[in-house]
């Protein structure tokens, strides 16, 4: 077999040709830290959570009263993350339009839809008890210094390999039949391309106009719509990927996305130094119990985080890669969606239950208060992010040379 | 030298590079395995993974977000 060698033309360098993932880590951090800026932290399953009450509401469910979220406040455009949340569903729309390679990606076999059901509650489930999913409970979090999110990657590392095992049972049976479909010929390819971008350009205008609609009463509501679309891009275009970083080591050996999503942390963790040093003072001499960052270390948040992993696994997404994969076409992943809503509305009863009991009861743990101060947090956090990267790195090349 | 097809058409990672993997350890060196994707993250891990095997691989794009990644088992 030769290698054929195809001249990349200057549409494929610009919009089509996927991004390295180190690429990804970059672009993804600098967003962050933009919504950060702009905003609060990233944030993704709470706004989910918020529609799936507002679903069991329409059936007359006070879910106030027994999921403990209020509906009756929300407002899509005030609310920062209902708005990144479509703009990583559309980012990747565009993306993935602009590259000419949208399609319906139907699912094949009922056990995808089942695994994208139990992977869907489970996720939701997960993340309402972990206090976020991906993003909110680990990569807006672990930054910060908060031990909590070092807890939360041990427990969904847990899950995953879980939920790893639990896969082999929803995975659809092999086939080696070719599907009977025409190839497209080099003038429908280029017809079908033109359509895509065309597409992508109408969805790029109309969103313009939605933002200069709203934009007089929800002044942050553009800003925030960009910084949600450029994720979503970024996502797609890099294939990054954050449930891969810790499902891929224990199931396919691959550890080049864990490299990537560990770069991003110390990345962040940099911007969040920065912040951190002129919010509390690099001797922490403005920081209070109330204004600690972080989650609570509790039972309920390490069993979330170990929920959420299995779902993250099944379903083929995280709560993020969720939103990139609707917006690719996949159909798994908007059967999944619903159920997303519904588990982490529901599980509001879980966390409302058990709040003041052993099952809730911890603390936050801020490393720098732990270290003697952010310098030596800093440093000790690179160096076991760097140990982490090293790890990953040394189990990818014994895998392989494994496998044969 | 046989060739080999593997559909993998509508299933999210990590499936396709599962199945991938079991696919090339069940055949000899020589052999062809082309694996159907419509996966835009598969179609970077599938080749990245069996590059990084040594294999050669190709890839073609038949339809709009639709490839066949072709991996002939060099060792």
């Amino acid at each position: 077999m030769e290698e054929k060698q195809i001249q990349p033309t200057l549409y494929d360098i610009v919009l089509k040709k996927e991004w390295s993932y180190y690429t990804g880590s970059v672009l993804i951090v600098i967003f962050a830290m933009a919504l950060c800026m702009f905003g609060s932290t990233w944030g993704v399953s709470g706004a989910l959570g918020m529609w799936g009450n507002m679903f069991l509401s329409l059936f007359g469910i006070d879910t106030k009263a027994v999921f403990g979220t209020d509906t009756s406040t929300y407002k899509f455009f005030a609310n920062q993350a209902s708005i990144t949340d479509i703009g990583i569903l559309l980012g990747a729309l565009i993306a993935c339009l602009l590259a000419a390679q949208w399609k319906i990606r139907n699912i094949k076999h009922y056990k995808q839809a089942l695994a994208a059901i139990i992977g869907g509650l489970a996720m939701g489930i997960g993340a309402k008890m972990a206090g976020g999913c991906n993003i909110g409970g680990l990569f807006s979090q672990l930054p910060q210094f908060s031990l909590a999110a070092w807890f939360f990657l041990v427990f969904v590392f847990l899950g995953a390999t879980v939920g790893g095992k639990l896969l082999k049972l929803f995975m659809p049976p092999v086939s080696n039949k070719r599907p009977n479909r025409k190839r497209l010929t080099a003038e429908q390819k280029a017809r079908n391309k033109k359509i895509q971008i065309i597409a992508a350009c109408v969805i790029i205008v109309l969103l313009m106009i939605v933002a200069f609609v709203v934009a007089p009463t929800y002044p942050n509501a553009p800003l925030l719509m960009v910084i949600g679309i450029g994720l979503g891009y970024a996502l797609q275009r890099s294939r990054f990927c954050f449930t891969a970083a810790y499902r891929d080591p224990g199931l396919t050996g691959e550890t080049k996305l864990t490299r990537a999503v560990i770069v991003a942390f110390a990345l962040s963790t940099i911007f969040f130094f920065g912040k951190h040093a002129g919010t509390f003072g690099t001797d922490l001499s403005k920081l209070t119990a109330d204004n600690m960052p972080g989650n609570v270390i509790n039972i309920q948040m390490c069993l979330g985080a170990f929920i959420f992993g299995i779902g993250a696994v099944l379903a083929g997404g995280c709560a993020s890669g969720t939103f990139v994969r609707m917006g690719e076409g996949y159909v798994q992943l908007w059967i999944c969606f619903p159920f997303f809503c519904l588990g982490n509305a529901v599980a509001g009863a879980i966390t409302k239950a058990t709040a003041g009991t052993w099952f809730t009861a911890g603390s936050k743990v801020y490393l720098p208060a732990v270290f003697g101060g952010l310098v030596p947090a800093l440093i000790i956090q690179l160096l076991a992010l760097l140990g982490l990267w090293i790890l990953a790195w040394w189990w990818e090349g014994k895998k392989r040379s494994s496998f044969n | 030298m046989a060739e080999k097809y593997l559909d993998c058409l509508g299933e999210a990672c990590p499936v396709p590079l599962v199945k991938t993997q079991n696919a090339i350890k069940e055949m000899n060196v020589g052999d062809v395995l082309v694996v159907g994707i419509d996966h835009t993250c598969a179609m970077k891990n599938v080749p990245d993974w069996a590059r990084g095997q040594g294999y050669n691989v190709e890839i073609e794009e038949v339809g709009d977000g639709e490839w066949e990644v072709v991996i002939e088992k060099t060792c």
